[in-house]
């Protein structure tokens, strides 16, 4: 069987699953969820006045910032502590003790440091998301960078390269393959960081916050379950698309 | 004139003593001698990777610019051929046009025109060491140091850029420091065979080949001359 024929059946299994559970549990079946989730992607839901579309949007845009912030200190410490020894052995040890916190055990911590911001829960809510890109990425990125060909380096200095020409045209180009999957699975784990985050806190909007009004307004299973699809659709999107983008710049590989 | 005289230690472990030979300028110079015997360290010397003890001088300074060749082609796999080629042209502060221009005549002189956008992963063996050759004539190096180039291809790839170096180095004649195991190479390539004897590393013997251009193999003067070489590595003198 063709791969792409073998990929349907598996979403056909598990749709199938679902809809024989639906006949023993209290869970509604596919097509009703279908129907609900079509109909709140445009309309307003109207406990919250908006739709799901937005609360989607007000996620990824959480994200994005969170990321980016994650990224832009990420990208340059990861290169800089592969390259340089002393450096490493400096920052690692402390980003592997930081490492294995996960995101969310920092929300209280950081609704406390926030509250003194005019707008905590947002703050608080970008930083989980930059917690959760930032290590996953400055430690791909660091990889890559230490594992640059000593060969490569030692050419360059019979060359006339200095330390500058080495970083910009050996390690830097070196660890972009790094830096691109970093910045995927970075953005993958602050995904999943933000949904968890807005959970915790009245943000508003998001689509971690909708599933949890949905379920404290008198769990509305049909709302809820339309909510964590759109949260997996965009997180497989976001992966999928930034695979592609990595192919693409990576053809030399 | 390259002349040389230098002597290196690991510790309290000698392994160059008091090496000390001259290069002609526009000679080829094979080194040859057992592995480990220290060639490889003396073309490090020279090409200012390795510190050492003693004197290097080229026209009564020092070396200004060295191209080097190593055993592994040594390329920038995220750079096209031509690219790499550009890439010593670059560091020496080249704009990017004239480094292009430069590198496309490199490449076509090694015989590679037509491939300046390949990648290195899209060439064969023989094809990504031209290209580690036409990155070190780029430059216009006053000495190319070689380091046993040939040795990771296939013996009909070598033999043909064994074939095809002769060629170059007598259009373009220049100073060449070539380290090689192989007697046979070294005969072929060299107008004079520098014998260096196991660790520490010591000049043994220094053979002029005088043959003329392109050489045959399989001819009883060339033999003559594998034999001699032979012999002084062995310790028959």
């Amino acid at each position: 069987m063709k791969e792409n024929t073998l990929k349907l059946l598996g979403f056909l299994t598990v749709i199938s699953a679902w809809h024989v559970s639906s006949l023993f549990i209290p869970l509604p079946p596919p097509h009703l969820v279908a129907i609900k989730f079509l109909e709140i992607l445009y309309y307003p839901e109207p406990v919250l006045g908006r739709n799901l579309t937005q609360h989607a949007v007000s996620s990824i845009l959480r994200v994005v910032s969170g990321s980016l912030i994650a990224f832009m200190v990420a990208i340059p410490l990861g290169i800089v502590i592969g390259w340089n020894n002393k450096l490493d052995s400096y920052f690692t040890a402390m980003i592997e003790v930081f490492r294995p916190i996960p995101p969310l055990a920092w929300i209280p911590l950081a609704y406390i440091f926030f509250s003194v911001l005019s707008n905590p829960v947002q703050f608080a809510q970008v930083f989980i998301v930059f917690v959760g890109a930032f290590f996953p990425c400055v430690l791909s990125v660091r990889e890559f960078a230490k594992s640059t060909d000593r060969n490569l380096i030692e050419m360059a200095k019979v060359f006339g390269a200095g330390d500058r020409d080495i970083l910009v045209k050996v390690v830097i180009p070196n660890s972009i393959p790094g830096i691109l999957s970093g910045v995927r699975i970075g953005l993958g784990v602050g995904w999943m960081s933000i949904v968890a985050a807005e959970m915790l806190a009245s943000s508003g909007s998001g689509l971690g916050y909708f599933i949890m009004v949905m379920y404290e307004v008198g769990g509305r299973v049909e709302e809820i379950i339309s909510g964590i699809i759109a949260i997996g659709i965009i997180g497989f999107l976001m992966n999928e698309i930034l695979l592609r983008v990595e192919r693409r710049l990576l053809r030399w590989r | 004139m390259l002349e040389i005289d230098v002597s290196k230690n690991y510790g309290s472990r000698k392994v160059i003593e008091e090496v000390r030979f001259s290069v002609e300028e526009g000679e080829f110079v094979c080194i040859v001698g057992e592995s480990g015997s220290g060639k490889t360290t003396l073309l490090r010397i020279i090409a200012g990777l390795e510190d050492y003890e003693g004197n290097i001088r080229f026209r009564g300074g020092g070396i200004a610019k060295v191209g080097f060749v190593f055993q592994e082609d040594r390329l920038l796999p995220w750079r096209t051929a031509i690219e790499n080629v550009m890439f010593g042209l670059e560091i020496m502060g080249y704009d990017k046009e004239r480094a292009r221009s430069i590198s496309k005549r490199a490449l076509d002189l090694v015989g590679l025109s037509g491939f300046e956008n390949h990648y290195p992963h899209q060439l064969s063996g023989g094809q990504r060491q031209r290209v580690a050759f036409a990155r070190a004539i780029a430059i216009e190096p006053e000495i190319f140091l070689m380091d046993e180039p040939f040795a990771s291809l296939d013996e009909i790839t070598r033999q043909r850029l064994q074939e095809e170096l002769s060629k170059i180095w007598l259009k373009e004649l220049r100073t060449v420091l070539f380290v090689t195991h192989s007697i046979e190479e070294a005969v072929f390539l060299a107008d004079r065979v520098i014998v260096l004897s196991g660790l520490p590393s010591k000049v043994v013997g220094d053979v002029r080949i005088d043959l003329k251009r392109p050489r045959d193999r399989s001819s009883s003067a060339f033999f003559h001359y594998e034999n001699m070489v032979r012999r002084i590595l062995a310790g028959i003198v």
